[in-house]
């Protein structure tokens, strides 16, 4: 009971309290910010969720062939390996998408590597290393900052397609109510999870 | 209708592409992540931009001599020496102050993956003239700088009422140094622009096509005198 306990905990804190978009800015880009058909941001999503859940058991395996913290070595040095992880997971989704599975390379094709050099997931990995996670907490982690992406890819695709209709001041239109709706969402995450703004 | 000073105005737009026309911030949404959390002061916004600009030095470089058709090769390999950049610009943010380090947190190596590089490496550069990618590069590291130091700047007016450490203002808004008012300062700021660019595309409208209210006044004002 307590490990699924963990196992939530974790997932939910990666999906929701630290979410990757909301709660550090990271994933956010054009890629993210005007991206129009529901196809793109499904394949797009996807590929981040597999990256980071992958990514994030190579990094934990990295971690334990380094012989973690045993090793002297700089923060950035360890920083620098980790890239490692998202180097090989980015090599078996490009193998296994555009290689193995060529009905899926028409749908991934064109966002697998914005997706896999996304910042969310090299973000995911670094601080599930800072935390120094097990290798379970580390794969939920993983797990939960993919889904986490996904649930924001969804909440800016909904906002991008209605506030496309909406009466929008002229200068405010395209990239800046997109920020705007973006950090109004944030601060309501902000809220939620039960913060008080600092004074 | 004449549209002189649209021209003049549109040709100055397109020779300054990255920084004022179409900035690699504000109109392409680049770079987005590293401006709304870790610019929160002066200090860090130039370690920002020194770093940008040495991973994208070595990015660049690193996409112009992997010719290789396939993405997976060109991705690591671009991606891989922009990390090279971010230790070098290491050294260089040392100079600055050592303190960024704690400020910057995981955005610094996270420089590796900003999405400038990613759209390098995307795009086949070694096909374009070396002269034309530098100046495009330099362009985007200028466009960062100016809208990264803006943001930091009016951040750390807000939150500690400084600039680069030095007390101004007896301001302190801690909210100011939160991601949600990032977003929503860069909002402002795209707006500004958006809505500065089109009030001098009107006036230069105005000024080169004056409306018959305008002649009317100008006779009045003739008559007067």
């Amino acid at each position: 009971m307590e490990l699924i306990l963990e196992i939530l905990s974790v997932f939910l804190s990666a999906a929701l309290l630290e979410n990757m978009v909301f709660g550090r800015a990271l994933g956010v880009s054009r890629t993210t910010l005007v991206q129009e058909k529901r196809a793109d941001v499904v394949a797009f999503s996807l590929s981040v969720l597999f990256m980071c859940t992958v990514s994030s058991v190579l990094g934990y395996g990295i971690r334990w062939l380094l012989g973690w913290p045993k090793v002297e070595i700089t923060l950035f040095a360890k920083q620098a390996i980790l890239f490692l992880a998202v180097v090989i997971s980015y090599c078996l989704l490009y193998l296994l998408v555009i290689k193995k599975l060529k009905a899926l390379a028409s749908m991934f094709g064109s966002v697998v590597s914005y997706a896999a050099f996304n910042g969310a997931v090299y973000g995911s990995l670094l601080v599930s290393t800072t935390k120094e996670l097990g290798l379970w907490q580390s794969l939920v982690h993983g797990f939960g900052a993919g889904c986490g992406m996904i649930l924001a890819s969804a909440l800016i695709l909904t906002g991008h397609r209605r506030l496309d209709i909406r009466n929008v001041p002229r200068a405010f239109r395209g990239m800046p109510i997109m920020l705007m709706y973006i950090g109004i969402l944030a601060l309501a995450l902000y809220g939620l999870v039960g913060h008080n703004l600092p004074t | 209708m004449k549209l002189t000073r649209n021209r003049k105005q549109n040709r100055f737009f397109k020779a300054t592409e990255g920084i004022f026309g179409h900035n690699v911030v504000l109109y392409s949404g680049l770079m987005l992540p590293y401006i709304v959390m870790p610019a929160v002061n002066l200090k860090t916004a130039v370690a920002l931009t020194v770093a940008m600009l040495f991973t994208v030095l070595l990015g660049m470089a690193a996409g112009y001599l992997v010719s290789e058709k396939v993405d997976l090769v060109r991705y690591i390999a671009v991606t891989v020496a922009s990390l090279g950049g971010v230790a070098i610009s290491r050294f260089v943010i040392r100079l600055i102050s050592t303190e960024i380090f704690d400020t910057l947190g995981i955005y610094l190596p996270l420089m590796a993956v900003n999405s400038i590089i990613v759209m390098f490496a995307a795009q086949h550069i070694h096909k374009e003239k070396m002269l034309h990618i530098v100046g495009r590069m330099l362009a985007a590291v200028v466009g960062f700088g100016l809208v990264a130091c803006s943001v930091g700047l009016v951040r750390e007016l807000l939150l500690t009422g400084s600039i680069w450490g030095v007390s101004v203002a007896g301001v302190s808004f801690p909210a100011a140094g939160m991601v949600f008012f990032g977003f929503i300062l860069l909002a402002f700021f795209g707006a500004a622009v958006q809505g500065l660019r089109r009030c001098i595309m009107r006036l230069n409208l105005r000024l080169d096509n004056p409306t018959a209210e305008e002649l009317l006044r100008q006779q009045e004002e003739r008559m007067v005198d």
